[in-house]
């Protein structure tokens, strides 16, 4: 240090530049770091393109698109349950997911085939269904299928759903006119009766989502960005616990610096780096295997509402923990959880798990990126969705933000 | 009279059932260096943390130029420069990129950010160092650049928290030039040590905290002035731990001796009549057991005002 140098004197107090431009002065400086030491290149570049080529090369061989041969299988053997199985049969095309009608007397023997793999999902219509829907009482369609393929589980699972359904309405009209003609003293018909139960029109309900032409990618690829994501949104949360450990967090807040501003200065910078990180993803699997992920002001809207929300649950995380080890913990256990109920690795169609997941942000995200995918819903079409996720963000970035604020204020 | 730079009033912090500040109050007026002095753990660290607004008082309050001090608080804080104890940079930008960031958070910008940052790496000596990496410096070349932050944006009040610690001596007595400079040019300085020469050297006024409690406060002179006729005597004495300690408890008995320090060469008595005290040294060596291999009488220091006001050393034996 040179002795003879003089510092300039005093000049008085400077105004502080307002929380915006503090935030933005530190979100830059958050992801010049990330860019100086090459984390930025791995996690928004290198990790998702090589989560695109695991994706792709996993599901882009032939066509790329769902096939999968499900049996309706009639144990009843009625001519109601008959005309039920040889609508279904007739109702696919060559090619994608076949549905074809096979003799299969119970639920051992289905499952037989599942295993050998004869078919991919059996839709077993048991023995006593008809008499048991003639006779008011509960009739239940049985879907064998295999853990491993869920989403064809989840093709004969909506396909019994809809034959389930149309078996319910014919038996309501048929006892809403019985009903009807017994209070007005007609005489009932049961020959009648009998001929319009056993002729039901049946119709066959496929989700939309299911349709031969989606592309297995376009289901996982979005999936697996989310679940990445998290962890992206996982480092960022602990570099406000780095930033304490270090001193410079404590440096800026004892300068005219607000914990507002650094609050949304680092959230500015996780923000950044999630939608770098979806969007790579995003680019990479259109142009490197062709997928088409439907309309991309709707797929744009999703990416940004999800890394929102994501950002929102990182804060929660940042606001809980102590250390940065903490902090990596409660990301891995959130991840998961996330993951899980999201149906990221487990894709459900009915059930518990299909209601939880339309309370998790990557649950609706990847609900609007089939239901885009798909190419039957438009960016104004999941619009509800992005609302649900924007709102998750909201609360949870809300309840992270006085977390951490707390912590601040020590 | 001119307003002060810094108040604080009766600033009490407890962290659970530990009081950690207790009812501590201080002015520092513009232009002056104000020296806390104590030792590890009196709580200067806790206290320095509430006058830059980054720990709540329990109790009591700061103003810097008129302006209450909190941690929500951001308006007075303009006014105020940190040098922390540890370094707090970022260890992968250089000097000139740390230096860029926190001025423009400080409101710099333009060319006055660029001459201000020229000033400071010269005042620092790191001109020529300016674009490496924090993580490439030395020990002693980090904590001027860590300096450099503190007092890019000209603060009015410069906060230092034991900025030499863990130097070497060549680094050491540059960063105290530098203080003394700072003080000279109109900038207010707290300055926090547990090292007393430091604080005799820089401190216009000096504040002697222990057990977080500020138990003397004054010049330099004016604390010497307060031992009275007390004297500072260190024996070097040699013995088992047994005999040594029999030895010190008889000192402590002796008529006229004030305190006795434990050192590992012996003990730092503080007493009226030296040669009193050094004749029952002694007396007290033959009976318990103990060899004297030497005895000096010191001019009283700030050492002395801390024994005799707390009975034990500024430092831990060493």
């Amino acid at each position: 240090m040179s002795a003879t140098q003089e510092a300039p004197a005093p000049v008085g107090v400077l105004a502080p530049p307002s929380v915006g431009r503090q935030a933005v002065l530190i979100g830059r400086l958050d992801l010049r770091r990330r860019l100086r030491d090459r984390s930025i290149v791995i996690q928004v570049f290198l990790a998702p393109i090589l989560l695109g080529l695991i994706v792709g090369g996993a599901f882009a061989g032939g066509s790329g698109n769902l096939e999968a041969t499900i049996w309706v299988a009639d144990a009843d053997g009625t001519d109601t349950t008959r005309a039920i199985s040889q609508t279904v049969a007739g109702s696919s095309e060559d090619g994608g997911v076949v549905f074809r009608a096979a003799d299969v007397a119970n639920e051992a023997e289905a499952q037989a085939r599942v295993d050998d793999g004869t078919a991919d999902a059996v839709v077993l219509i048991p023995a006593g269904f008809t008499a048991a829907v003639l006779d008011g009482r509960d009739a239940e369609l049985l879907v064998v299928g295999w853990a491993g393929s869920p989403i064809v589980t989840g093709v004969a699972q909506s396909l019994a759903d809809g034959i389930a359904a149309a078996v319910r309405s014919q038996q309501i009209s048929t006892g809403t006119a019985v009903g009807t003609a017994e209070q007005l003293s007609l005489p009932v018909d049961a020959a009648a009766l009998a001929r319009a139960l056993e002729q039901p029109e049946l119709i066959v309900v496929t989700d939309s989502r299911m349709e031969n032409s989606f592309n297995l990618i376009s289901f996982f690829a979005p999936g697996m960005a989310m679940l990445f994501l998290f962890f992206v949104m996982g480092t960022a949360a602990r570099s406000i616990l780095t930033e304490r450990r270090e001193g410079t967090l404590d440096r800026i807040l004892s300068g005219p610096t607000s914990p507002t501003g650094v609050l949304l200065g680092k959230t500015l910078s996780v923000i950044a780096l999630g939608v770098l990180s979806l969007l790579t993803v995003y680019l990479f699997t259109t142009f490197a295997f062709g997928v088409d992920w439907g309309d991309p002001i709707g797929v744009l809207l999703i990416i940004f509402a999800s890394v929102i929300a994501i950002a929102g649950i990182s804060l929660i995380i940042t606001g809980l923990a102590r250390t940065e080890e903490q902090a990596q913990s409660l990301t891995i256990i959130g991840t998961l959880m996330l993951a899980i109920l999201g149906g990221t690795f487990i894709y459900t169609a009915s059930g518990p798990m299909a209601t939880a997941r339309a309370f998790t942000p990557n649950g609706q995200a990847a609900m609007g990126f089939i239901d885009l995918a798909a190419g039957e819903a438009s960016w104004v079409a999941v619009l509800p969705r992005v609302a649900v996720i924007l709102a998750i963000g909201l609360v949870t970035g809300t309840i992270g933000l006085l977390a951490i604020r707390k912590g601040f204020a020590r | 009279m001119t307003a002060p730079v810094l108040q604080c009033s009766n600033l009490v912090r407890r962290f659970g059932d530990l009081i950690a500040v207790n009812d501590v109050s201080l002015v520092v007026q513009p232009g002056e260096t104000y020296g806390l002095l104590g030792p590890n753990g009196a709580g200067k660290t806790t206290t320095i943390s509430m006058i830059s607004g980054l720990l709540e008082a329990t109790s009591g309050s700061v103003e810097v130029l008129g302006e209450r001090i909190t941690p929500s608080a951001t308006q007075g804080k303009s006014a105020l420069g940190l040098v922390p104890q540890d370094i707090a940079l970022y260890p992968d930008l250089s000097a000139l990129e740390n230096l860029t960031f926190f001025g423009r958070l400080q409101g710099l910008s333009g060319d006055r950010l660029k001459d201000r940052i020229t000033a400071v790496l010269d005042v620092v000596g790191l001109a020529d160092r300016a674009k490496d990496r924090i993580d490439t410096y030395s020990g002693g070349m980090k904590r001027r650049a860590n300096i450099a932050v503190g007092m890019l944006h000209e603060p009015t009040l410069l906060i230092l928290d034991e900025p030499t610690v863990g130097v070497d001596p060549q680094s050491r007595n540059a960063i105290l030039e530098s203080v003394d400079a700072l003080g000279t040019l109109g900038m207010a300085v707290v300055y926090t040590t547990h090292y007393m020469q430091e604080a005799e050297r820089l401190c216009d006024q000096i504040g002697i905290i222990d057990e977080g409690r500020l138990i003397a406060e004054g010049t330099r002179e004016e604390l010497i002035a307060g031992l009275g006729d007390a004297t500072a005597v260190t024996v070097r004495a040699d013995g088992s731990p047994a005999a040594m300690e029999r030895w010190r408890a008889a000192l402590t008995g002796t008529s006229g001796v004030e305190a006795v320090q434990p050192e590992e060469y012996g003990a730092t008595v503080t007493c009226t009549h030296a040669s009193s005290t050094v004749a029952a040294a002694f007396a007290a060596a033959d009976r318990e057991d103990v060899v004297i291999g030497g005895v000096e009488v010191v001019s009283p220091d700030l050492e002395a005002v801390f024994l005799k006001l707390t009975g034990r050393a500024l430092r831990d034996p060493s």
